[in-house]
């Protein structure tokens, strides 16, 4: 009975500290990418300026800039909030190295309605900046971003040194000091968000960013043999622990699984995504008590990581502590709307609490975002 | 119009095929689908630019080589259907599903229009047909549950949606 009550205050602070993370600070601990690191290199971005209709290149772009990457969409109030916010520190640093780049990750399939409505935004805000349209969410897929809007803050090097998800209260002001530290305009105070993070090996970053191509296209095992050669070039780079993890989930090998996590882990203990990768390897497989501790632990860190939030709930599901679950759910779709599997489960654990019209609605919004009208 | 006529014309004109046939001659197959294959991206490449004009002409190119090229309707639907025009929408694309009676793309695009058109007891069995074929088609089994979510059997349409969601996330619980 003592453990049953221990265990619902736990989870009643998890859900009142996501609620106030939500609304009012990012803790520094957060990460907007499951397949990106701080430290690591920045996959390539190539796409038109849906503004001027020039073709832009990230690596051409990064060439001793400081660069922002925002992923906006425009169904994302938060995301409009950003666009103008970042419109003004591209206008008071215009004379200084600083470079902004607005990827729409509106949808998979962009309709030539949608496409309207994109340009219609861009424009009506007179974005400074480039603004491409991710066909098919390759770079959406490539840098695993969590949540909408995602940031990317990379040094002149093209080095990701600050990647919040989300926009809060706090999330500008630490973009901004971040800018400032890199433009050489202050030194980092003690509240500075900056992270040096781990540098890969250049050769096993390389192999690392091919086997992120190769394991987007579900051409698995030459990813896998990818990260082999990554592992060999640089045995201390954890990322491709984590991504051989993910693979091998995506494949129905969770004890497997479970023991890259482990290891990316134990060689980088701050990796949110490792250690939310490993709650999901321990929830698939079965291990329903540790996974919801370690899910536990990273929303104390981390509250917006849309994947933990989701696989928490699904502990709690699995629980039959139904109200909990759909709080947590429903934070999960605020965060992220347009992730399908937030939408399904939230329909399951509707289903689950008798409410077949919420569970319909919540389908029907899932099969919208996999077959939207054409 | 008088442009996409003007244009029309001069593909259909420039064409080796139309001209290929219009001698009775026996056109190289492979060269006819390359053909193809260039128009449909032609046309593609101008939809993306919103040219769509231009983009009708050279499907217009494409029914000449290939009077059943579904891609080609699925394109020129697409075109319609950013026109608003529905009713052209589910013309054409009941002749394209007569005409490729294997494209489960066309059949499902006309049975979308279907149901939205308020006809869904039209579009069943546009879905049915692709479900004989294709039993874990997630559209599919998404559009049969929107068609029993109309006719007010929830049960049925939470089952349909679920089992829609299972086999397009790979979900196993």
């Amino acid at each position: 009975m003592r453990i049953l009550e221990k265990s619902n205050k736990i989870i009643s602070l998890i859900c009142v500290l996501i609620i106030i993370g939500n609304i009012f600070f990012v803790p520094s601990g957060t990460a907007a990418f499951k397949y990106l690191q701080e430290g690591m290199t920045a996959p390539s971005i190539k796409g038109n300026d849906i503004i001027t209709g020039n073709k832009i290149s990230s690596e051409e772009y990064l060439k001793d800039n400081v660069v922002v990457i925002t992923f906006w969409a425009t169904w994302s109030s938060r995301s409009l909030q950003q666009l103008a916010d970042l419109k003004t520190l591209a206008e008071k640093y215009r004379e200084l190295p600083l470079k902004i780049m607005a990827v729409n990750v509106e949808n998979q399939f962009i309709s030539p309605v949608l496409k309207d409505k994109i340009n219609q935004t861009a424009a009506e805000m007179e974005l400074p900046f480039p603004v491409l349209i991710d066909k098919g969410l390759e770079s959406f897929n490539s840098f695993g971003v969590i949540a909408v809007p995602s940031t990317a803050v990379l040094d002149t090097s093209g080095i990701l040194r600050y990647a919040p998800s989300g926009y809060s209260l706090t999330t500008k002001d630490h973009i901004v000091d971040t800018i400032e530290v890199l433009l050489g305009l202050k030194k980092p105070s003690a509240e500075s968000v900056l992270v040096d993070g781990y540098i890969p090996d250049s050769k096993a970053s390389r192999y690392y960013n091919l086997a992120l191509q190769l394991a987007n296209q579900r051409m698995w095992s030459r990813a896998l043999s990818n990260l082999d050669q990554a592992q060999q070039a640089d045995s201390n780079f954890s990322a491709p622990y984590n991504l051989r993890g993910q693979i091998l989930l995506e494949t129905s090998k969770p004890e497997q699984a479970i023991s890259e996590f482990e290891t990316a882990v134990a060689m980088d203990s701050s990796s949110i995504a490792a250690r939310a990768g490993l709650g999901r390897a321990l929830l698939k497989n079965d291990q329903l008590e540790s996974a919801f501790d370690i899910l536990s632990e990273v929303l104390a860190v981390d509250s917006t990581y849309t994947p933990a939030v989701l696989d928490l709930a699904i502990c709690l599901s699995e629980k039959n502590d139904i109200e909990k679950a759909l709080s947590l759910l429903l934070d999960a779709r605020e965060l992220n709307p347009m992730y399908p599997d937030v939408h399904y489960y939230l329909g399951a654990v509707y289903l689950k609490a008798g409410r077949k019209a919420d569970a319909l609605d919540s389908f029907r919004s899932a099969l919208e975002i996999l077959y939207p009208s054409p | 119009m008088t442009r996409y006529l003007l244009l029309s014309i001069l593909i259909t004109a420039l064409s080796p095929a139309f001209n290929a046939q219009g001698e009775g001659s026996d056109p190289d197959r492979k060269a006819l689908i390359k053909l193809c294959r260039g128009y449909l991206k032609n046309a593609r490449t101008q939809m993306d630019s919103g040219n769509y004009d231009i983009a009708s002409a050279y499907l217009d190119s494409v029914f000449q080589c290939d009077s059943k090229n579904p891609d080609a309707f699925y394109y020129k639907a697409r075109i319609l259907a950013s026109l608003g025009d529905t009713t052209g929408v589910i013309d054409l694309l009941s002749d394209g599903v007569v005409k490729a009676p294997r494209s489960s793309r066309l059949k499902l695009i006309l049975a979308r229009y279907l149901i939205s058109r308020g006809s869904p007891n039209d579009a069943v069995e546009h879905i049915d047909n692709v479900l004989a074929i294709k039993p874990r088609e997630g559209e599919a089994l998404y559009l049969k549950g929107q068609i029993s979510q109309a006719r007010g059997d929830t049960t049925a349409a939470v089952e349909l949606y679920q089992k829609a969601l299972d086999v397009s996330l790979g979900k196993t619980k």
